[in-house]
């Protein structure tokens, strides 16, 4: 859903709406995957602390799934 | 002989300001941050150095706005023309190298079309600007032609006195009418700040269809943090927002670092390739585009540089 451009299916205005969607969108695409190294945060020319979000996703796969991203050496994929 | 306001004297006047309705924005500390923001009390104000993240440019042109918003009625359709935010405001304590970006803006946005939003809010916007005693690393402005009390785009300039007060001198009849009355006659003079030294040769920059472009712009992740930024750039888009039944017409910024900028329904990009020529070299190489807004675009203020994730930016590019 979040590659589909046309039609526009998250606005780009940067309104509660559209900035809600992004992120949550974005967000959710990261749980499980994310290994919390922060540049999100760093990067963040607005100041956001955007790697709370991440954190907080992080921390629901870890209680649902028992799943830490980036912590099993075994684990390839 | 000069003229100049002390800060207690300079707290009030902005209290003046505020308490009739004018927007005030000014350099504001936020978690560490600085930003250019709206105010609401002279207090707020972070006077001591630093550069900003982002640019004055959002206070004349909004990230976002609305146009208009229609509706459906039976075989017919129902407009409602959007209200622009327009109101008496006062640019303070910008960098120089931003105001300096407004007179480049009057030209894109009077060029073909009059925006009417734009030059109402033009119109009525005084720009105060802090001539800089410092610079950082990413500070370019002399080389595009700027420096640290460089009048461009600017009604009146305070300098720093270093006693927290300043001298303050005016550009425009706006200025001068903004701290009518409000200064005494001072003996000093501030001294003449000095600029950072050249960071690259404008006059050499490659030309808009030489190859080094997409190789020097590979490391971008097209974030967009520099063109949002940026004092000059200008892009934006304007787009539908809601259903067919009914929805907004909005105008969002844009930005020709996006993969989608300029991008057709049926599949051509014009802009593409001028995009990431054109941000690298500040629009300064692209056809027309100085004839009509101006000699170079860039003001040299660096937001780019600092901001950008992978190291790149215009004095980066260009160096």
């Amino acid at each position: 859903m979040a590659d589909k451009n046309r039609p526009v299916v998250i606005d780009t205005s940067a309104t509660l709406k559209g900035n809600f969607a992004w992120h949550i969108t974005r967000a959710f695409h990261l749980a499980g995957r994310c290994v919390q190294c922060g540049e999100c945060s760093r990067a963040c020319p607005a100041g956001i602390k955007l790697g709370l979000l991440n954190k907080t996703l992080a921390r629901a796969a870890d209680q649902c799934f028992g799943y830490r991203a980036g912590m099993d050496p075994e684990n390839r994929r | 002989m000069s003229e100049s306001i002390t800060a207690p004297a300079l707290a009030k006047l902005v209290g003046e300001w505020l308490a009739a309705g004018t927007r005030v924005a000014a350099p504001v500390s936020v978690n560490g941050k600085l930003f250019y923001r709206a105010i609401s009390a002279a207090a707020e104000i972070h006077w001591n150095g630093g550069r900003p993240a982002n640019s004055i440019k959002e206070f004349i042109l909004p990230r976002h706005e609305r146009l208009f918003s229609f509706r459906r009625n039976g075989h017919g359709v129902e407009l409602e023309e959007g209200r622009p935010d327009v109101r008496d405001a006062v640019i303070l304590a910008a960098r120089p190298c931003q105001a300096a970006a407004l007179p480049v803006l009057d030209h894109v946005f009077n060029w073909d079309y009059r925006d009417e939003w734009y030059n109402l809010r033009r119109e009525r916007t005084v720009v105060v600007t802090l001539a800089c005693r410092a610079f950082d690393e990413a500070c370019f402005c002399t080389t595009v032609g700027g420096g640290p009390a460089s009048s461009a785009g600017s009604d009146a300039m305070l300098f720093e006195l270093g006693d927290g007060g300043f001298q303050v001198r005016a550009f425009t009849g706006r200025g001068r009418a903004l701290f009518a009355g409000r200064t005494q006659v001072s003996k000093r003079d501030a001294p003449v700040p000095e600029g950072p030294p050249q960071r690259f040769d404008a006059a050499a920059i490659p030309d808009f269809n030489s190859p080094a472009w997409a190789e020097r712009s590979l490391a971008c992740l097209g974030c967009g943090a520099c063109s949002y930024n940026c004092p000059t750039c200008h892009c934006f888009d304007i787009v539908d927002e809601g259903g067919a039944a009914r929805g907004v017409r909005v105008k969002n910024w844009d930005a020709c670092q996006f993969p989608l900028f300029t991008l057709a329904r049926f599949g051509a990009q014009p802009a593409r390739h001028a995009g990431r020529a054109a941000a690298a070299a500040d629009l300064a190489q692209v056809p027309d585009l100085p004839q009509k807004f101006g000699p170079l675009l860039c003001t040299g203020c660096g937001n780019c540089a600092r901001l950008c994730p992978v190291g790149l930016g215009v004095p980066e590019m260009l160096a």
